[in-house]
């Protein structure tokens, strides 16, 4: 009888177990943080004194920082694009705009980090941010051209042909008389997202905007380049080398 | 023998909530009535603490706290006192005069649209409405005064009592209830109505002259480049700049007594372009008395120094003819809104 009883818990206890088996542990979705981080080539950059050098010869500072990105998203494997924030305002006199974290991103394995500099035509009206302060002081004026938001204030000054004489620049991008200047960065990764939290980094190299593909010569743009296309043309062409995306 | 336990009770409970006079006030319930503020045409959303929403009796207190001369230390002054409504609440005279005599060494500014703003005052000390509103009382070139002595004085008034548990539900005046309620009262100081808002609602039917026109589109320019420090609706970024008024700054460096960083020194807070047919004097020290002379001075005074901000051409300035110069100001008048300074719910209620 006892042995009867025994054989028989021990078939329930056996089947209870595989039965557990069989049970598919689903990978669990994790957060994202997206840190935004500014370098002069490969160091961080600091703000204030003119100590960075251009090609053309003018030694040049970094005084004001602002920039969208927008459409920042993941991408997996199978190619499904995971969107991490619709735009994000990075301002280098905030703290809290230095980074975000996206919540409850779908484990899986992920092949690249996207975005788009600024804001495609078609996303680059009123509507598509909330109206703060924020977003309201990167208005795009009407006079220089149809669309909404800057897309990038970059100041400083310069010291003309190093020569002592200090001068200020405009870097402001965006869509200058109508035409679409943003472009896209798709960053390859190797990433698996499963339960933990993940740090990524994005860096911006703001010596790539003026050291770039073109030299970028300040005397020769003039203090503003608003209403220049060709300057946002060259803007644009040198900004393939601006972005680096890192797993932290 | 159970009835008399009860009344025991029902008697020491009652007992409890005298108040420290002896006479147990009989208060009905009170809920503070919710206000939304209805955004103006093109305004940002303004964010309110959670811990202070608007309400109808809050504003009412604010308004009336606002005007009050108790909150100085000798009765004779309030927040109106420098910041006039016909002046668009701020001074007409350069320096302010305090209770004591003594003159500041900034020209008040400008309360319109502040439920937009952070870090206020010229340098940026308060952080905030609630936090802006603390200064000026304590302050002994101003107001002079000590707010335990201000709550004293309130709690001692025939109105302010009442006023304080309408608006807050509690009995009791503190500091913090006040200032909140100034608060209220300042974020409902918005000004929208002026020639530039009814341009920019389509369908007003209101348009700009060719002078008025012509000044926009310098102001909107890179060259003159006024925009991008007062840009937005608002008319100001509510940011920090060098705008060229000195080549050193140790008479006031501004933003760096905050800071105490170099790069702040001559950095002072971006004022709102609105109403500034009322608000001269103009600049942080009431320099120029003249919106003509500030005109003048972005033409072709603007001096150089260490920490001038890169918006600001480093010429000595744009160099306006005199026909652009009459257009900038035509079209800087469009943002005149004479209902606001004649608005009756921010007038004097006391």
């Amino acid at each position: 009888m006892d042995y009867k009883l025994y054989m028989i818990l021990f078939s329930l206890l056996t089947l209870s177990t595989l039965s557990c088996g069989k049970e598919e542990v689903k990978p669990k979705p994790a957060d994202v943080k997206v840190s935004l981080k500014t370098y002069v080539k490969d160091k961080e950059a600091v703000e204030g004194e003119i100590k960075y050098t251009t090609v053309v010869g003018h030694d040049y500072s970094l005084l004001t920082l602002t920039y969208y990105l927008s459409r920042i998203s993941l991408v997996e494997d199978d190619g499904t694009v995971v969107e991490l924030s619709k735009a994000h305002l990075f301002d280098l006199h905030k703290e809290d705009s230095k980074s975000f974290t996206a919540t409850k991103i779908p484990a899986g394995q992920y092949k690249a980090m996207t975005f788009t500099f600024g804001f495609k035509k078609a996303d680059n009206i009123v509507d598509f941010l909330p109206n703060t302060v924020a977003n309201a002081n990167m208005a795009w004026p009407e006079q220089l051209g149809p669309g909404a938001y800057h897309y990038m204030k970059f100041e400083g000054n310069y010291n003309l042909n190093n020569s002592g004489t200090i001068k200020s620049f405009k870097y402001h991008l965006g869509p200058s008389k109508g035409g679409d200047y943003s472009f896209d960065v798709n960053q390859p990764i190797d990433l698996k997202i499963d339960e933990s939290a993940v740090d990524l980094s994005i860096i911006m190299d703001i010596d790539q905007w003026l050291n770039g593909t073109t030299d970028y010569d300040f005397e020769v743009w003039g203090p503003g380049i608003m209403g220049k296309p060709d300057a946002q043309a060259l803007a644009q062409g040198n900004g393939v080398g601006v972005f680096s995306v890192f797993i932290d | 023998m159970k009835h008399l336990w009860i009344m025991t009770i029902l008697f020491l409970g009652l007992w409890s909530c005298r108040d420290p006079k002896g006479v147990t006030p009989i208060e009905e319930p009170f809920e503070p009535t919710l206000v939304t503020l209805e955004m103006p045409y093109l305004f940002p959303i303004m964010e309110i603490p959670e811990d202070n929403p608007l309400t109808i009796e809050g504003i009412e207190l604010g308004r009336a706290l606002f005007y009050e001369p108790m909150l100085s230390g000798d009765d004779s002054q309030s927040c109106s006192s420098c910041h006039l409504a016909e002046a668009s609440f701020t001074d007409p005279k350069r320096f302010s005069k305090g209770i004591d005599g003594l003159l500041g060494k900034r020209n008040a500014m400008p309360i319109i649209n502040v439920g937009w703003m952070d870090k206020l005052f010229w340098d940026g000390r308060a952080s905030g409405v609630e936090d802006q509103v603390i200064f000026p009382v304590e302050d002994p070139i101003e107001m002079h005064a000590n707010w335990d002595n201000v709550i004293q004085k309130l709690q001692s008034s025939d109105k302010y009592p009442e006023l304080f548990r309408k608006a807050f539900k509690v009995k009791g005046i503190s500091k913090n209830r006040a200032i909140q309620a100034i608060a209220q009262f300042e974020r409902t100081l918005i000004s929208a109505n002026s020639k530039t808002d009814k341009v920019l609602e389509s369908g007003s039917g209101i348009f700009y002259t060719d002078q008025e026109q012509e000044g926009r589109d310098l102001f909107f320019s890179e060259r003159a480049d006024c925009f991008h420090c007062h840009g937005s609706i608002l008319f100001t970024d509510g940011k920090f700049h060098n705008n060229g008024l000195d080549e050193n700054h140790e008479a006031d460096p501004g933003l760096y007594l905050v800071t105490q960083n170099a790069a702040d020194k001559g950095k002072f807070k971006t004022p709102t372009l609105r109403n500034l047919k009322f608000t001269a004097p103009y600049m942080h020290d009431g320099r120029f008395e003249t919106l003509d002379e500030v005109i003048e001075f972005y033409s072709s005074n603007v001096k150089v120094s260490s920490t001038l901000d890169p918006l600001m051409t480093h010429e000595g300035g744009i160099d306006m003819t005199a026909t652009e110069q009459a257009a900038l100001k035509a079209y800087l008048l469009t943002l005149t809104d004479t209902s606001f300074i004649n608005n009756e719910a921010c007038s004097d209620p006391n």
